[in-house]
């Protein structure tokens, strides 16, 4: 089947989602949603299950930074989903995940997700200028991403202010007599009855610590199937409202491109469709690096709605822990876009680089498979591989 | 006399190049911003290319091979 015909069959399939069953396709959503809250429920249930008050020594192994940062990388660049893998985050934090080893995990993610706009183009490859237009587009996200790291987990591991800061917006939401989350604890007899039954199935044929982990293992499938799901149908419900955004920011300058990509991966729920829907734009010519580049920095900001939205089912001892790293996502991409992009020599980095290695590649189209297989898998691969040797 | 005449002419030469270029640039800003709403409107195609990603990793991977090939043929 060639391009045009697949593209015509998308459209048609997108038109007969979208204007005839729109109330049953919201509804499907809502759906999708309170499964998705189920499923980090049955993850932190079932993670203390499984770990009774071991849970800190089953994450010993990630308990170093490093190793932390390149788990939730792989993780991610493996799923191609940010929001996935923050959401399973949440909830192992919510059964008893350390909030020290999540933190880098969730900065990992953010490295991770950028693998699927870069590999969005590649298809450019064989149209010469408008390839290494996209190329760079597309890598502008992932060199802010890893300056971000660079910059931050230094400071996170030195001073723990994310951790700090987000304890406090926690703590000031959920805490006892603040202004608190409690109008949330709604959720709780919402998504206990079905991990009961999950809970009492498996125990039937399991032992306590299997019951558990079969708990785990079908939260991680459910989450990655509902965030799947969520994203197909808001990317078709939410094309022409992306659309809308889209037109309301040209021209209007770098704080209403982060503000409206902001706004875009909100509604599609998917940092990775905002910044893959961007690669043809940029390579067209039509938009220049420098006028996309916001927009993905929103992209980057607008995720954290996943996460914050998965914390909302988490209740019992570890409800302000599950908030607080759904918190140090969002404060860490707010603070990241903030300090990077306002200081002017910070804010070049990513676009030099990007405009460099798509220099490289427009010499060598092997430059970009060694690139996408060197910063996902290979360098993360053999820090570890190395660190265990030195171990 | 001649001077300060010659002078002004030269500052109101100035200032009409500076209109014009004030106008050329708006024009051009104009006329990308019409090209970019026109992009923007073509935004259904583009969603192909996301969900189909690895029809990306499928027209790189050919070009790719060629290239490894170039250079192993170019080293022997």
């Amino acid at each position: 089947m060639n391009t045009t015909t697949a593209v015509a069959n998308e459209t048609q399939t997108h038109e007969q989602i979208t204007p005839s069953g729109g109330w049953l396709n919201w509804l499907k959503v809502a759906g999708l949603v309170y499964l998705l809250l189920v499923a980090v429920a049955l993850i932190g249930s079932g993670f203390k299950t499984a770990s009774g008050d071991q849970a800190k020594e089953l994450f010993a192994f990630a308990s170093d930074p490093l190793t932390a940062l390149i788990v939730g990388t792989v993780a991610t660049a493996l799923i191609q989903s940010s929001s996935t893998v923050t959401s399973i985050i949440v909830g192992l934090v919510a059964g008893g995940l350390p909030v020290t080893v999540a933190i880098p995990m969730i900065m990992g993610a953010n490295i991770g997700t950028t693998i699927t706009n870069t590999i969005v183009s590649l298809g450019h490859v064989n149209r010469g200028e408008e390839f290494r237009r996209a190329f760079a587009a597309a890598t502008v996200h992932d060199f802010f991403n890893l300056i971000c790291v660079v910059m931050f987990l230094p400071l996170e591991i030195m001073f723990g202010f994310l951790e700090k800061v987000s304890g406090f917006m926690a703590s000031m939401l959920v805490g006892a007599d603040s202004m608190s989350m409690h109008g949330f604890d709604f959720i709780k007899p919402l998504v206990k009855p079905p991990i009961t039954l999950l809970e009492t199935a498996f125990s039937s044929f399991a032992s306590t610590q299997m019951t558990g982990i079969l708990m785990v293992v079908a939260g991680i499938v459910a989450i990655f199937l509902v965030i799947t799901l969520i994203g197909k149908l808001l990317k078709v419900l939410l094309v022409g409202k992306a659309r809308e955004i889209l037109h309301s920011a040209v021209g209007r300058g770098p704080v209403s491109g982060i503000a409206s990509g902001t706004l875009m991966t909100v509604l599609v729920q998917s940092s990775s469709t905002t910044t893959s829907l961007i690669v043809p734009l940029a390579g067209s010519g039509v938009f220049t690096l420098r006028q996309i580049y916001p927009f993905t920095l929103g992209a980057n900001i607008g995720t954290c709605i996943t996460a914050l939205l998965a914390a909302t089912a988490v209740s019992g001892e570890h409800t302000v822990l599950a908030l607080q790293i759904a918190l140090v996502h969002l404060s860490y991409n707010v603070i990241g876009v903030a300090v990077i992009y306002s200081i002017p020599f910070l804010r070049n980095i990513p676009l030099k680089a990007a405009q460099g290695l798509a220099d490289l590649t427009m010499k060598n189209k092997l430059y970009a498979g060694a690139y996408i297989l060197g910063v996902f898998f290979v360098i993360p691969l053999l820090l570890i591989g190395g660190k265990q040797l030195l171990a | 006399m001649q001077n300060s005449k010659s002078k002004r002419e030269l500052e109101e030469r100035i200032h009409s190049l500076e209109e014009s270029l004030t106008e050329l640039k708006r024009k051009l800003a104009d006329l990308e911003a019409e090209e970019q709403h026109e992009a923007i409107d073509h935004l259904n195609e583009f969603l192909h290319e996301v969900d189909h990603e690895l029809d990306s990793l499928r027209t790189f991977w050919p070009e790719a091979m060629r290239e490894l090939r170039r250079m192993l043929g170019r080293k022997a």
